[in-house]
């Protein structure tokens, strides 16, 4: 099945820097990984000589800020840890497409947790990036299946303490169906056959009272 | 000495209960019309199985008492009493079998929490669920908000005679206008056009921010109901706050707002006696209560690193303020930043504002502002008899339908009621807390259920222990009938099984 991706705008660039970022900073541990490593043929580790060559900060922190393939169960439950953080979630798309107040460019969609737990967590995306969800979650009908990456607000100053995720990058990884309801006569023959049963202890009921005035 | 029930009230007590299992099956035909108009057949087709078991068991119990004779105080108040669990019995049916629950008692949960207007659910996968399912809900909603014996009694269900000495029993004693049949009638079509009105406007908003004409006038309707009534039942996991929408939150708070009102100041100010409203009791105590439980409330949520600013402070404080002390229990906040982020002062906050609840003669729970208001003018009262000399009359009055003059009996019932529910809440805790819960969310779950609030913190979930769901029903059922028909109900049961010593 195709699947649309929409990068959000401005962070396009951004993120392609990041990818960049991150590939150079692989690329550079690995060698220097292993200018270390090929000194010492029995593999313990120790420290390296650090030439002029090394572009290695040691004054750099490593970057916790990105959550890879987040539940969305455990965004319904998040502490302060995930606020701000840049997260990945799919789910499937519920409800409606809602528009945003005074933001013509922006939409509102909520994304179901596939597991047991139901949990939910509403996205603020660019309307271009909702229009690619054909289908949403309700009776009879599954949501477009949606992956999103972007960043998670415990309570979003923006929106006024929503909990939310701004998207920077929607992906549709399958498509909704709808799946109306069979009808089938007979499921309503139980009901039908009470009733009249219940017609009848009423007539008997009536009759009874009167016979008693 | 005890009365103890014969044979003879038991036949009339089933037969009432059978007239209003029939009232349920009435009832259950709106989910079934709006499945058939929505063609989703397998709903349908339970709503008409369940109907045909509610008319099948109501009219046996209608055989126990051929002739049922008038209804008697005490037969009133055990038909009042059983009626919000039997009738919850039969809701639970089509809720069960429509496989949104993960047990048979989390469906007879919901039973209870939609008669009750409590609104707290553990339904599962809510944002799925046939609209006739929800129809139902908010239908049980509609009955259980203006109370199903008034219901059952505006539709002259119970005939001309008993009417009195069931409106009583269900917790309501002021009549708009002396007969009971008109003020029941009076109280739904106030409701109706409240309802109406605000369907009207929440469906022009629902379309405007995107949602389907049919969507937008079902969810309209639905929230509108759950609103008046102050039920607090949603049609989307994320209740209110699903929609994103300034303008439905703020309708939203006027119609919570008017559903908490006294139906009998309601009249008054309907007669263009608008200064009786702002003189009354209830109005002045809510007034005060709302100004000081406001003003905590920001001041302790205003601490809370991520939830300080203006503009959240706004919205979803003010909102929340208004869903508890209205007892209906809409969400604009996850039960989440409840707990994480929100400050315990302001959660308490909450609690405490659901706990009082609204106005007496209202679609609201909890202890009531009339009462806090009339324990207020005790303290005062007391305060005047001690600074006064042995020989002065010291009356104290307050305003409420007029002037009226404070006794002891009036002061006697509100101090019993209150009592009541200060020891269930605490009751409710400490079951919660033996259940092994958090004492912050035990208490405020605990408040929530008696007050008929409904706002949750996290206790109530699907599949939660058994035991603890079961209290809370019963919580739910007692905080509705506000105590004095459950434990009258109870001396009956346990007076009438207990076996009566032979007098020599």
């Amino acid at each position: 099945m195709r699947s649309k991706v929409w990068h959000g705008e401005g962070s396009a660039s951004g993120f392609a820097a990041l990818a960049l970022a991150l590939a150079l900073s692989v690329l550079l541990m690995f060698g220097g990984a292993h200018a270390a490593f090929a000194s010492q043929p029995s593999g313990v580790q120790e420290p390296a000589e650090e030439g002029p060559s090394n572009f290695v900060d040691p004054q750099q922190r490593p970057d916790s800020s990105f959550i890879y393939d987040t539940l969305i169960s455990d965004l319904a439950e998040a502490d302060s840890y995930y606020n701000g953080q840049t997260v990945q979630v799919t789910g499937e798309a519920v409800g409606d497409n809602l528009a945003v107040l005074f933001d013509e460019g922006h939409r509102w969609i909520t994304l179901q947790a596939s597991d047991a737990s139901f949990a939910q967590v509403t996205v603020y995306m660019t309307a271009d990036a909702a229009s690619a969800i054909d289908t949403f979650g309700a009776y009879g009908k599954t949501g477009s299946t949606v992956q999103v990456r972007g960043v998670f607000n415990l309570a979003c100053n923006e929106h006024e303490g929503l909990s939310d995720i701004h998207a920077e990058y929607v992906n549709v990884v399958k498509r909704g169906s709808v799946h109306p309801d069979e009808f089938v006569p007979a499921h309503f023959a139980p009901g039908l056959m009470l009733a009249l049963v219940a017609g009848i202890l009423v007539f008997v009921y009536y009759r009874l009272r009167e016979r008693r005035r | 000495m005890w009365q103890r029930f014969s044979f003879y009230d038991v036949r009339v007590i089933c037969h009432y209960l059978g007239t209003l299992i029939f009232f349920m099956a009435a009832v259950m035909t709106v989910p079934l019309l709006t499945a058939l108009l929505c063609q989703e057949w397998e709903p349908a087709a339970r709503y008409a199985n369940s109907i045909g078991v509610a008319l099948v068991v109501g009219a046996l119990l209608r055989f126990m008492r051929i002739e049922p004779g008038r209804l008697g105080r005490r037969q009133a108040l055990v038909v009042t009493g059983l009626a919000w669990i039997v009738l919850a019995l039969i809701a639970s049916l089509p809720l069960y079998a429509s496989g949104h629950y993960a047990t048979y008692l989390d469906a007879l949960f919901d039973g209870v929490s939609g008669l009750t207007t409590t609104g707290a659910s553990v339904i599962v996968d809510l944002d799925h669920l046939s609209n006739a399912d929800n129809m139902f809900r908010f239908m049980m909603h509609l009955v259980g908000g203006l109370g199903l014996i008034v219901v059952a009694l505006s539709l002259g269900l119970f005939g001309k005679r008993g009417g009195a000495s069931l409106y009583t029993s269900e917790g309501r004693s002021e009549h708009v206008v002396p007969n009971v049949v008109q003020t029941t009638r009076y109280i739904a079509r106030v409701t109706l056009m409240c309802i109406g009105i605000a369907t009207i406007i929440l469906a022009v908003f629902m379309l405007v921010s995107g949602m389907g004409p049919v969507r937008s006038v079902l969810h309209a309707f639905w929230v509108s109901v759950s609103g008046f009534v102050t039920g607090g039942f949603a049609p989307m996991s994320g209740s209110i706050m699903y929609y994103q929408s300034l303008p439905i939150e703020f309708v939203l708070m006027v119609l919570m707002i008017l559903g908490s009102i006294n139906f009998v100041v309601f009249a008054e100010v309907g007669r263009g006696r608008v200064g009786m409203f702002f003189r009354d009791i209830e109005t002045k105590t809510m007034i005060i209560w709302i100004a000081v439980m406001t003003a905590i409330f920001t001041a302790a949520l205003s601490q809370s690193a991520l939830f300080s600013d203006l503009p959240a402070l706004l919205r979803r404080g003010m909102f929340m303020i208004v869903s508890a002390f209205t007892t209906t229990g809409f969400q604009t906040v996850t039960s989440n930043q409840m707990t994480t982020i929100f400050t315990s002062g302001a959660f308490i906050s909450i609690a405490l504002l659901m706990a009082v609840g609204g106005g007496a003669g209202s679609t609201s729970g909890g202890i009531k502002f009339s009462r806090v208001g009339i324990i207020y003018k005790s303290v005062v009262s007391t305060v005047k008899e001690a600074l006064a000399p042995d020989s002065a009359r010291v009356v104290v009055d307050y305003n409420h339908v007029g002037r009226r003059v404070l006794t002891p009996e009036i002061v006697k019932s509100a101090m019993t009621v209150f009592i009541l529910f200060i020891i269930t809440y605490a009751l409710g805790a400490l079951v919660g807390i033996a259940h092994g819960f958090d004492a912050t969310q035990a208490i405020f779950e605990s408040v929530a259920m008696t007050s008929n609030g409904g706002l949750l913190s996290g206790l109530v979930s699907p599949g939660m222990p058994p035991t603890l769901e079961l209290f809370y029903m019963f919580q739910m059922w007692a905080g509705r009938l506000e105590f004095v028909t459950l434990l009258a109900l109870v001396v009956e049961v346990v007076v009438s099984l207990v076996p009566q010593k032979k007098s020599r």
